[in-house]
């Protein structure tokens, strides 16, 4: 495009030009302005501007002239220059920037045109020739600082509608229009300080017509005197009504350029600006203020891959002039993608050169968008239609076949060209096939109906194999003719894949109703889809249960919600996290024992993505009774091990207690000294620990033996009978402690199923215990008692002896060879074998106690 | 400082006697007073101003107040005074705990011999 431009420019015969570099060194001028200014181009070269300064423009002039150009504006004025002879020469300038593709300053191209004017203006530097004043065309007056007028022309006289005497009683600002008034203080201003000024004011013509003057005036200082303006003005009333029409046209072409999203523009060749219409600006999405319209800026908005044909198509352009309608993408300043349909002309002077470029651009992006849905449709449909699994074959009216598709072939193995022309029957096998498939055609033929419904029919093909097929026949009245089309589709591979299908489903809902657990699967809601025989077992039940939830079924069955809760809340905590949840239930049998289910829900999510939740039960209820029984074994081994504790315990102190005494007292009857006394003291106390031992052997043996009395028999004991035998055994010490029994066992707690050698043995202990320890203050009254309370036999012996104080002591109570009372006689055995005893035949024992008020043992004993 | 008296306190009266008999012969002035209830011998020393001229025999298991009950009390009201250990116990646990408490100067296996009397006797000396 630049160098287009380019070429406009310097083939112009009539102008002075030259190029500069972004410093304003001269790379290049034409012919023209090497003879006006008397030097030669190599003379030129490298030189700036200043060699031409006539020192007639002031300092400032050329201060604005650069940062005007370098700030990428155009540069307009009128310049007065020195030849290389010292000749001064007007030149209209103007200078316009060159970018390249990334904004930047590339060159300044600067076009002058000689001023005609040239001598009128020196003529009036002089201050002379008003011949040559008068018989311009030019309006020319002066005037002094203030705006009064000195002196005018006759073609301002015309121009204005006044005597050359009746100007020169005026002022300027009696002559410019109201609303230009301020313009004109501005330019009285602005001619006093800078001593130039050009713009355009509105002065009234006699008529009152208003005349409009483009002035380009300059403060002189020398010769008329002080503060003398010489205006010189062009008449451009005519170019301005013009103008204002075009405006008003403008806008009109602006509205309709919008309403057909339709831009346009215009590339002057000549200064490579160019102009935008409303609409481009919306096209381009560019701001109505922009005024960085250049062409690399916008060479950027054209999509990337559209840019090598655009290129392609402006070389063209240039040689043919014209760019006919095509399409091009460009995308807006929020990168969306634009669909444009552009056009453009080049127009060419008479001698062929280029002197503008103009075009539209249309934005065609909804017609773009709805072609594009269009055409997927359109690519849609013959995808379906593509792998759809029928064989399509046209069929004519009269039952011929004339069209024949792929999977026609494929289906029947006939190729085209062998079927066409050939009824439809010689595709089916049996003549019963045949009548059914004429039937239905005729049916369509007459159209009937739109579609002929599935039939099925067995085919035959080339190899005189036959197949399922199954058919339908469609028609359609396409541009006024009947179009009958006949899908066939091969069963056989269908029906093969249904009998996989089945075997398939038998094989795994034989898996899922023979399997020894409940299956289910759930909804998203928890609502059963699916539960096996397992799960449960009357059919009308499992019927009914699909779609339905746990909570219905509490419902149904009258029962707590208790299960449906607590299994509601696993599951949504199973479909929430995605992750198993497994626990085990409790159910009770009609006979009341317990099965026990192990169950587990597993989520899953299926390949249209819906939420399933499958789950399983397994019958853990053996499991859970050896699991038992091993909680059992181990309660008990720890019990054996606390044992072994305190057997080590008792071999460890007590029952080497009397095993040291007896050493220590042996060795002192060998001992010198010892008296007959003494020796006979150490004699009793040797045979005191002798017997101590004995005991505690005896009742090791005791505790060990009740150990291995598992298995002993169990029979019904009459508690009042044992009680009396015990009583008889105690019946010297109850006579000599002048103790009191109060016997109480309800009627329904006289008899209990037990060991009968163990309960006597608890109950022994016990009573003996109460009598040994009485209080000294009174004789002991032995309450004995017994009752059902929770389907256990409480036993309960209570005292009014001593007591114990459990605060203290509770620990020890029974434990091992305690004793709470160091005067009286006891191994602190018989506590502890009674608790093992009641523990062995299932029972507990507690102890209440009140130092000086008694002693309660409690003990129960469950009943079954 | 020599020593004066010997507090015998356990349960069992062979064993008391037996000390009670042994240090006689061996120290016919030493003042001995054994208890065979170990609360009334803790309620007795406490009535005693204690200083260096006295030593306790004390047992562990005892009923009413074993024998690191008995310390607890005692050595909280008496932290100088010398107790050792007299137990039938072949526990090393118990032999431990006892070297926990600053009162105790030794851990005797019974029965007390006559070496034990005159070792804790020097010792002391």
């Amino acid at each position: 495009m630049i160098k287009v431009l380019k070429e406009i420019t310097f083939n112009h015969k009539g102008s002075l030009l030259s190029i500069t570099d972004p410093k304003g060194k001269i790379i290049f001028a034409n012919e023209q302005f090497c003879q006006t200014s008397q030097y030669e181009l190599s003379e030129l070269i490298g030189q700036d501007h200043r060699l031409f300064n006539s020192g007639f423009h002031s300092k400032d002039f050329f201060v604005n002239l650069w940062q005007t150009i370098c700030s990428g504006r155009e540069w307009k004025g009128e310049i007065c220059n020195k030849s290389k002879d010292g000749n001064l020469y007007w030149v209209e300038t103007t200078i316009s920037p060159v970018f390249d593709a990334q904004g930047k300053i590339m060159q300044f191209v600067s076009n002058r045109f000689l001023i005609n004017e040239q001598s009128v203006r020196n003529d009036l530097v002089n201050g002379a020739a008003f011949e040559m004043i008068n018989n311009s065309h030019e309006f020319i007056c002066n005037h002094d600082l203030q705006g009064r007028i000195l002196a005018v022309n006759s073609a301002a006289t015309k121009m204005l509608g006044f005597s050359e005497e009746q100007l020169c009683k005026l002022n300027l600002k009696d002559l410019v229009i109201a609303p230009d008034q301020e313009r004109l203080r501005a330019y009285l201003e602005t001619i006093a300080t800078k001593k130039v000024a050009k713009g355009m004011l509105r002065v009234a013509h006699s008529t009152g017509r208003i005349v409009y003057l483009d002035y380009n005036n300059t403060l002189r200082d020398q010769g008329f005197g002080n503060g003398m303006v010489s205006w010189i003005a062009h008449d451009i009333t005519s170019q301005m009504e013009a103008d204002e029409q075009l405006r008003k046209n403008s806008i009109l072409l602006d509205d309709a350029q919008r309403i057909a999203k339709m831009g346009s523009w215009e590339l002057d060749m000549t200064t490579g600006q160019l102009h935008f219409s409303k609409e481009m600006y919306a096209i381009f999405d560019l701001k109505p203020d922009e005024k960085d319209m250049r062409f690399g800026a916008l060479w950027q908005r054209i999509c990337a891959d559209g840019r090598q044909e655009m290129r392609r198509r402006m070389r063209s352009f240039l040689v043919s002039n014209k760019l006919s309608a095509f399409e091009f993408c460009i995308r807006d300043q929020q990168g969306v993608k634009k669909y444009l349909m552009g056009q453009a002309e080049l127009v060419r002077d008479k001698q062929g050169k280029q002197i503008k470029a103009f075009g539209i651009a249309q934005d065609i992006t909804e017609l773009k968008l709805a072609q594009m849905t269009l055409q997927e449709h359109k690519s849609m449909l013959e995808s379906i239609y593509e792998s759809s699994p029928d064989a399509a074959i046209m069929i004519s009216r009269d039952g011929k076949i004339n069209g024949w598709d792929e999977k026609a072939k494929a289906l029947f193995g006939w190729s085209e060209s062998e079927v066409i022309g050939k009824n439809l029957r010689f595709l089916f096998l049996e003549e019963e096939s045949q009548a059914a498939v004429l039937d239905a055609f005729q049916k369509a033929a007459k159209a009937l109906s739109k579609s002929s419904g599935n039939i099925e029919a067995t085919g035959v093909d080339k190899n005189g194999q036959a197949s399922d097929l199954l058919l339908s026949f469609v028609t359609q009245i396409i541009n006024g003719n009947l179009r009958i089309l006949l899908f066939a589709r091969d069963l056989s591979a269908i029906k093969k894949t249904q009998r996989a299908l089945d075997f398939q489903r038998y094989f795994t809902e034989d898996i899922l109703n023979n399997i020894p657990a409940d299956v289910a699967v759930f909804n998203a809601q928890h609502q059963y889809i699916f539960v096996n025989p397992k799960g449960i077992r009357d059919p009308k039940l499992r019927k009914w249960m699909i779609g339905k939830d746990d909570f219905d079924y509490a419902k149904l069955k009258n029962s707590s919600t208790e299960i449906a809760e607590r299994r509601r809340a696993l599951f949504n905590q199973v479909v929430s996290t995605q992750i198993d949840a497994e626990w085990i239930d409790e159910h009770k049998t009609e006979d009341g024992s317990s099965i026990f289910v192990y169950r587990r829900y597993h989520p899953f999510i299926s390949p249209d993505n819906k939420q399933f939740v499958m789950g399983y039960g397994v019958d853990v209820t053996e499991l859970k009774k050896k699991e038992k029984e091993l909680d059992s074994m181990v309660m008990e081994l720890n019990g054996r091990y606390n044992e072994l504790m305190q057997f080590n315990y008792i071999v460890s102190h007590n029952l080497r207690a009397p095993i040291a005494n007896i050493i220590g007292l042996s060795r002192m009857l060998k001992m010198p000294n010892v008296t007959d006394k003494d020796k006979n003291q150490v004699i009793d106390y040797i045979y005191a620990s002798v017997v101590k031992m004995d005991d505690m052997v005896k009742d090791l043996a005791v505790i060990l033996s009740s150990r291995t009395a598992l298995n002993e028999k169990r029979e019904l004991v009459n508690l009042k009978e044992l009680l009396t035998s015990i009583c008889g055994t105690l019946d010297l010490q109850i006579r000599e402690s002048k103790s009191i029994l109060n016997i109480n066992f309800a009627e329904d707690a006289k008899t209990i199923i037990t060991i009968r050698s163990y309960l006597e043995s608890i109950l022994y202990n016990l009573v003996s215990n109460a009598i040994k320890y009485k209080s000294e203050l009174r004789p002991p009254l032995i309450r004995i008692s017994s009752f059902i309370e929770d389907e256990k036999l409480v036993l309960r012996v209570s005292d009014n002896g001593r007591g114990i104080d459990l605060a203290k002591q509770g620990e020890y109570v029974f434990g091992l060879y305690k004793r709470f009372h160091h005067d009286v006689e006891g191994k602190g055995l018989g506590l502890h074998m009674t608790k093992s005893q009641v523990e062995t035949i299932g029972g507990t024992i507690e102890i209440e106690s009140a130092v000086e008020q008694g002693t309660t043992f409690t003990i129960k004993i469950p009943i079954r | 400082m020599e020593i004066q008296k010997i507090v015998i306190v356990d349960d069992d009266p062979p064993n008391n006697y037996l000390c009670e008999l042994m240090i006689r012969l061996h120290h016919p002035g030493m003042d001995v007073q054994s208890f065979t209830n170990p609360v009334e011998g803790l309620a007795y020393l406490k009535s005693l101003t204690l200083d260096h001229s006295f030593l306790v025999l004390l047992d562990l298991n005892m009923p009413e107040m074993n024998g690191w009950q008995f310390l607890d009390e005692f050595q909280q009201k008496n932290p100088a005074a010398s107790l050792y250990i007299l137990t039938s116990s072949i526990n090393p646990l118990d032999e431990e705990k006892a070297a926990g408490y600053s009162c105790v100067r030794g851990y005797l296996s019974k029965p007390i011999t006559t070496e034990n009397i005159q070792e804790i006797l020097n010792k002391n000396e």
